[in-house]
């Protein structure tokens, strides 16, 4: 096999492993189960939602409430689950979480053969490193964690870059329709616009603390292919998945496995810090940690772009109600309480000046929080 | 170990089922066309035969007659699994010999 007869993944921007057509059209149905689901079911709840008088009350002063959040979302799920659709909804959302796995990982070891083959291309070095460090302790809340209902987690399957690769992100997610991003967004190109989101014209060095692989720092490429780039993660799996696609690709990447809370960048040594997807994947007080560290790391005047789901006070109810589902049923402990936080005033009570919180979204994803270190 | 969801989500615990069970065979039953239209592509690719053949063929004869046979014996399984009646060897090896 030679790269070249590999097809190219709409997700993974560089040739890799096809499924066998049993596997592929598997996936390819519950793509198309989740986009239909999350648009057309979901529009039907929604009109369900506001034509339930409590439900159009909630909607009106949603943001405003004088109540905590679990209050708030406790009356928005109450009128939710009065409508059958919803509830129809919400058992396909589950279904497909859990269909990826229970469909995907079959589907990768029928591949297994192709892709022991395609890992052992000799790839032509980009420049970049990966630099594992096992000495490095895995905190208990990634590691107990079975991500988003991936058994095992991150590193609990030799081949997940293949069955996410190949399988989940091209035949899935690029249908969107799951947690915030709606049905028919076009993720590559979100992660471009939120590279984007940076407000100078160039930078020297941009970190993503909890890179995961290489598809933000390939955006960030895109926008600005001057720039150096570093990403670090705790899972050597992903990092391993990361450099091998940067190098593929042609683009230098240097990997590292780090905490983000404790990068062990000098201070003062880079000029943009982006995070992409990562606040909701860890506690509070991991997430102002790692800012703290972040704006450390950042030079005098430097930018930290975020982007994540959107506040629960940024969505219409529904949308708050469904944000929060997938903390209990899609492996996401930590959605409710990083969404019930305006990170903006967190970022500025740290330090940050310029701080700015919009949506580049039409349904209020990708949501942006960006803010620079004082010059 | 992925738990399995603590309530289910329509309130019924049997509907959650039977509705997982429908969704499950709609995805089978997307894999089977996705593999024939890849089948009628690829014969007619090669020359072996025309999707239009296959459109304008009618089955006769003992093709008919089979067709015949596993079309009603797949309306009485789904269909008629409602309204089962009970079992016996007999009834179960007249069935085996429709």
């Amino acid at each position: 096999m030679t790269n070249a007869s590999l097809p190219e993944s709409p997700i993974t921007p560089f040739k890799t492993v096809s499924l066998a057509q049993r596997g592929r059209a598997g996936m390819e149905f519950l793509g198309s189960l989740q986009s239909f689901v999350a648009g057309t079911v979901r529009q039907r709840a929604r009109a369900d939602f506001n034509a339930d008088p409590e439900g159009a009350a909630l909607a009106q002063n949603w943001a405003q409430r004088n109540e905590p959040w679990s209050e708030r979302i406790a009356k928005a799920k109450a009128v939710a689950e009065r409508s059958t659709t919803y509830r129809y909804d919400r058992l396909m959302q589950r279904y497909v979480a859990e269909e990826v796995y229970t469909k995907g990982i079959p589907a990768t070891e029928a591949r297994r053969a192709e892709a022991e083959a395609f890992y052992a291309i000799p790839i032509k070095p980009a420049g970049g490193s990966l630099e594992l460090d096992p000495s490095i302790p895995i905190p208990k809340y990634h590691s107990e964690t079975e991500w988003h209902l991936m058994p095992g987690g991150w590193d609990g399957y030799d081949l997940y870059g293949i069955t996410m690769g190949s399988g989940v992100g091209p035949l899935v997610f690029v249908r969107g329709g799951f947690a915030a991003v709606e049905a028919g967004d076009d993720l590559r190109q979100q992660r471009i616009d939120v590279a984007k989101q940076f407000p100078k014209k160039s930078y020297g060095r941009i970190y993503e603390p909890g890179c995961g692989g290489f598809g933000t720092l390939a955006a960030v490429h895109k926008v600005f292919p001057e720039a150096e780039l570093v990403g670090s993660d705790l899972s050597p799996h992903l990092l391993r998945q990361g450099h091998m696609g940067a190098e593929r690709m042609g683009i230098k990447v240097d990997f590292k496995q780090r905490d983000a809370r404790d990068t062990k960048e000098p201070s003062n040594s880079v000029d943009g810090v982006i995070m992409y997807a990562l606040q909701h994947e860890m506690p509070i007080d991991v997430n102002i940690d790692t800012l703290k560290e972040a704006l450390r790391i950042l030079k005098p005047g430097g930018d930290l772009v975020m982007s994540d789901p959107p506040p629960f006070a940024a969505v219409h109810p529904l949308q708050a109600v469904v944000l929060d589902w997938d903390t209990e049923h899609r492996g996401e402990p930590f959605f409710t309480v990083t969404r019930e936080v305006e990170w903006a005033d967190v970022m500025k009570e740290l330090g940050f000046v310029n701080v700015e919180a919009y949506t580049i979204g039409a349904q209020g994803y990708p949501y942006i929080v960006r803010g620079s270190k004082p010059a | 170990m992925v738990d399995a969801p603590k309530q289910p989500y329509t309130g019924d615990e049997m509907m959650d089922n039977l509705i997982r069970m429908n969704t499950e065979l709609m995805s089978e039953l997307w894999v089977l066309r996705d593999r024939v239209t890849i089948l009628e592509h690829m014969l007619q690719e090669k020359g072996a035969i025309s999707r239009k053949a296959i459109d304008d063929f009618v089955p006769t004869g003992d093709l008919a007659k089979e067709l015949v046979r596993e079309r009603d014996g797949l309306v009485e399984k789904v269909v008629g699994g409602a309204w089962m009646q009970g079992f016996s060897v007999e009834s179960l090896v007249a069935k085996a010999k429709k």
